[in-house]
């Protein structure tokens, strides 16, 4: 009786080795497909893109815009403290524009998940926290501030709205990115949406920054033609 | 062939196991710090090395050749705290899982606390074969008795 339970122990036991034996193995092979899967890069060329051209443009259109400015020369309908201000930020803006990621990023044929996390939190700390939040902001309280100004009065609401979007413009992709580092159980579903996250992703900041450096260069236009026609 | 190889798993083993509870007790370690946590709570995760650790002593004091020359347990043992590395590895150096980005300590432990029940499940598999090998030894010993007996 002892005998046959000890054979019986036997192959519970040798089962139980195969058993960790094969999940050890699912689990070796899960982790160097995801490992695979998620350092994968993928080929961007952003010379004939048009979001990068078009950037590239309104960048070049805002420093024309707001070079020469002379307070000294300006008699219009704002303060010199307002008009320097409206300077004051509109150059804040160019600079979060030209942020370092950014600039790094021009350089790059090809990009991974990291490069598009980093794309994206340079959008969220330097566009939104130093751009839009600090500094274009201003330009929606016209009322508030007692700037008396047609253009930016009757547009007030308007690009109250179109701000508070910019805002919230990437933060699904924050957690799509981070997702990559959770899942394990690899689908084809999964893989793709990594592979997509990566380029889309990209693309999606890229748009994003876009609508900022239009808007900004909508706001400079407004501020050339203050300080031209004032002089 | 066997012997040698049988041999070279079996020191790999003990090896392994301190280094994949180096590892383990490394990024644990974070991760409670970070969690504001005891480490008096992580005792569960740490509690299947323990009884490794019992079980491969008592298998190295005893002499207990049905698990000592055991090839395919001890490549097993091998194969998963060599997978264990491997996780922590990733957990600590994989840059491309950008969770560890934001959950600093350069450690991914969304990814570690994935993996962590898996892992623990294999080593309690490791510690129940063990058990039932260490028993189906004694059997071994009787024959071996049995046949000098007829012998004489």
């Amino acid at each position: 009786m002892i005998d046959f339970l000890k054979e019986y122990c036997k192959i519970i036991s040798y089962a139980l080795i195969g058993l960790v034996f094969a999940f050890a193995s699912f689990f070796l092979l899960v982790n160097l497909y995801h490992a695979s899967d998620v350092s994968r890069v993928v080929s961007v060329n952003l010379d004939g893109d048009s979001a990068m051209q078009s950037i590239k443009d309104s960048l070049n259109r805002i420093e024309a815009n707001l070079a020469d400015f002379d307070v000294n020369r300006y008699h219009g309908n704002l303060t010199s403290f307002q008009i320097m201000t409206a300077d004051n930020k509109l150059q804040n803006c160019v600079a979060a524009l030209n942020n370092e990621t950014f600039q790094n990023l021009l350089t790059k044929n090809e990009i991974s998940i990291v490069d598009v996390y980093e794309f994206r939190e340079a959008y969220e700390n330097e566009v939104v926290g130093k751009c839009v939040i600090e500094s274009l902001s201003w330009f929606t309280s016209a009322s508030e501030e007692n700037i008396e100004d047609e253009y930016l009065q009757a547009n007030e609401k308007i690009l109250s709205l179109y701000l508070d979007s910019m805002k919230t413009d990437t933060s699904y992709l924050k957690k799509d990115l981070l997702n990559n580092s959770s899942y394990y159980f690899n689908t084809a579903l999964a893989t793709s949406t990594v592979h997509d996250k990566v380029r889309d992703g990209y693309y999606d900041v890229l748009s994003a920054y876009r609508n900022v450096t239009e808007v900004v260069e909508e706001l400079s236009n407004w501020f050339y033609e203050e300080t031209r026609e004032a002089e | 062939m066997k012997r040698i190889l049988n041999g070279c798993f079996y020191v790999l083993k003990w090896i392994l196991l301190f280094g994949s509870f180096a590892f383990t007790l490394y990024i644990v370690t974070f991760m409670y710090k970070r969690l504001e946590k005891s480490m008096i709570e992580s005792i569960p995760v740490f509690l299947p090395y323990l009884i490794l650790f019992i079980l491969f002593s008592i298998n190295l004091v005893l002499n207990q050749k049905a698990v000592k020359n055991d090839l395919f347990y001890n490549f097993t043992c091998c194969f998963v705290f060599a997978l264990f590395i491997y996780v922590g590895y990733r957990a600590v150096f994989d840059s491309y899982m950008v969770a560890r980005i934001p959950l600093g300590y350069e450690i991914n432990f969304n990814y570690y606390s994935d993996m962590i029940s898996p892992l623990q499940i294999m080593l309690y598999g490791l510690s129940a074969s063990n058990i039932l090998l260490m028993f189906t030894g004694t059997k071994k010993k009787e024959k071996v008795e049995s046949t000098v007996k007829v012998a004489k």
